[in-house]
């Protein structure tokens, strides 16, 4: 494996750059820059950051995330971003920043990032990018957090994460933000028709085992159909059973704690 | 359950917003609400649920195991319920690691947020809505909650 990195630029250009993403969006105003900070998330919440804003951090140490400190910690190889945006119904800020976070991977990654329901951006089975929404006052606090320059990961996480690095994409986190700010602004532009189906197209998961919780215990199936309005089907060896979006969550691989289905990178 | 204090605030907020039906629907009943204009009263189908979702061959979930009746609050001793205002996994701290929102015997404002209930993997804040002393928890964090179901009884002050 190459130790070359794409060149990337110095915080100093990072300021300019996003701006000018942000001034062709409806949905993003104005950017935060942080040179380090602990989480976006919390950042946003305690600086009371109106909608319209996004805080990004050129490095964040201690992102919340339940796949342990070393994903947290971007170490500037990865970005962590939280979108203030004005409230929604929690199934379409699920849809939307899900499809964010996709889109603006596959324009480094072409065709191999897609969404592990209800908002995990994978490739090759592998989890690319995270998502985490808290809704709060009135808003909702978008973080999404992608992995762009990791070459390794930690041997807990390297059977579970990659990078658009390991992709093979040669990329700037710069640009990736840039790409991020306006997929976002895209997504919470879209109607929910557009976005419904855009979501259905890149859905990751259909076809594929996977091991649910739910309030009756644990589910495990092939997955039929994903839809992220209502919920999933999935082939039991009991048969066919549906499982409501709203209580059901995928259970965490065996070697990782977890902590009911809270996941993300922020 | 939809209690009459719950249809009348959701015919109020109706009447609010000019809204002329409203269909809502959960595992147990189906509540449907029309109005034909501002000078009519409204009119309220209520009636059992005859399909709880709609899913292409999909054999009936079972149901769940004892579920929770949600328990209404008791009147007598002046005990007020927060409710969930929807359905997800109840939190009852921020993370795992923290300690919880509020305690038995914690003080609350209207805004104080007193747990999170998630869903999609979105959390939503839920808020206290009034002032008073948390008396009783009514779910375990990590736990389902339904549209309506108490989350915490409180004595308003």
């Amino acid at each position: 494996m190459s130790d070359r990195m794409h060149p990337q630029r110095p915080i100093e250009d990072w300021p300019d750059a996003l701006e000018a993403a942000a001034s062709a969006c409806r949905h993003v105003r104005r950017v935060q820059l942080l040179r380090e900070t602990a989480s976006t998330q919390d950042h946003a919440r305690a600086s009371g950051a109106s909608a319209g804003t996004a805080v990004v951090a050129f490095r964040q140490t201690a992102g919340r995330g339940r796949l342990g400190r070393a994903w947290a910690d971007t170490a500037h190889e990865g970005i962590a971003v939280t979108f203030v945006v004005g409230d929604r119904p929690p199934e379409s800020l699920a849809m939307r920043s899900a499809v964010a976070a996709a889109t603006a991977a596959r324009t480094f990654a072409g065709d191999a990032p897609g969404i592990k329901w209800p908002n995990d951006v994978v490739a090759g089975g592998r989890k690319l990018a995270g998502v985490l929404v808290e809704r709060s006052e009135g808003r909702a606090l978008v973080g999404i957090g992608v992995n762009v320059l990791q070459q390794s990961f930690p041997a807990e996480l390297a059977p579970h994460a990659t990078s658009l690095a390991l992709l093979g994409a040669a990329c700037d986190r710069l640009d990736v933000l840039a790409a991020l700010v306006a997929s976002l602004d895209a997504a919470l532009e879209a109607t929910d028709d557009d976005i419904y189906r855009t979501y259905r197209g890149l859905d990751r998961m259909c076809g594929n085992r996977v091991r649910f919780l739910t309030p009756d215990g644990a589910v495990e199936g092939t997955v039929r159909d994903v839809d992220p309005l209502h919920g999933l089907l999935v082939d039991t060896d009991a048969g066919p059973r549906f499982l409501p979006a709203a209580t059901t969550s995928v259970a965490p691989p065996a070697s990782v704690s977890r902590y009911g289905g809270r996941d993300g990178s922020n | 359950m939809i209690d009459i204090r719950k249809l009348k605030e959701l015919v109020r907020l109706m009447t609010a917003s000019d809204l002329t039906e409203l269909d809502l629907r959960d595992k147990d009943e189906q509540v449907t609400i029309r109005r034909a204009s501002p000078q009519v009263a409204p009119q309220v189908i209520h009636a059992p649920a005859v399909v709880h979702h709609a899913a292409p061959a999909a054999t009936p979930a079972p149901a769940a195991p004892a579920a929770a009746a949600p328990a209404k609050p008791a009147a007598d001793e002046g005990l007020v319920a927060i409710e969930s205002p929807m359905v997800g996994t109840f939190y009852a701290s921020p993370s795992p690691d923290k300690p919880p929102f509020v305690a038995v015997g914690a003080q609350v404002g209207p805004n104080s947020v007193v747990c999170l209930v998630e869903a999609m993997k979105i959390f939503n804040e839920i808020k206290a809505e009034r002032s008073g002393t948390i008396v009783k928890m009514m779910v375990q964090s990590g736990q389902a909650v339904e549209f309506g179901q108490p989350l915490f009884m409180i004595k308003p002050s």
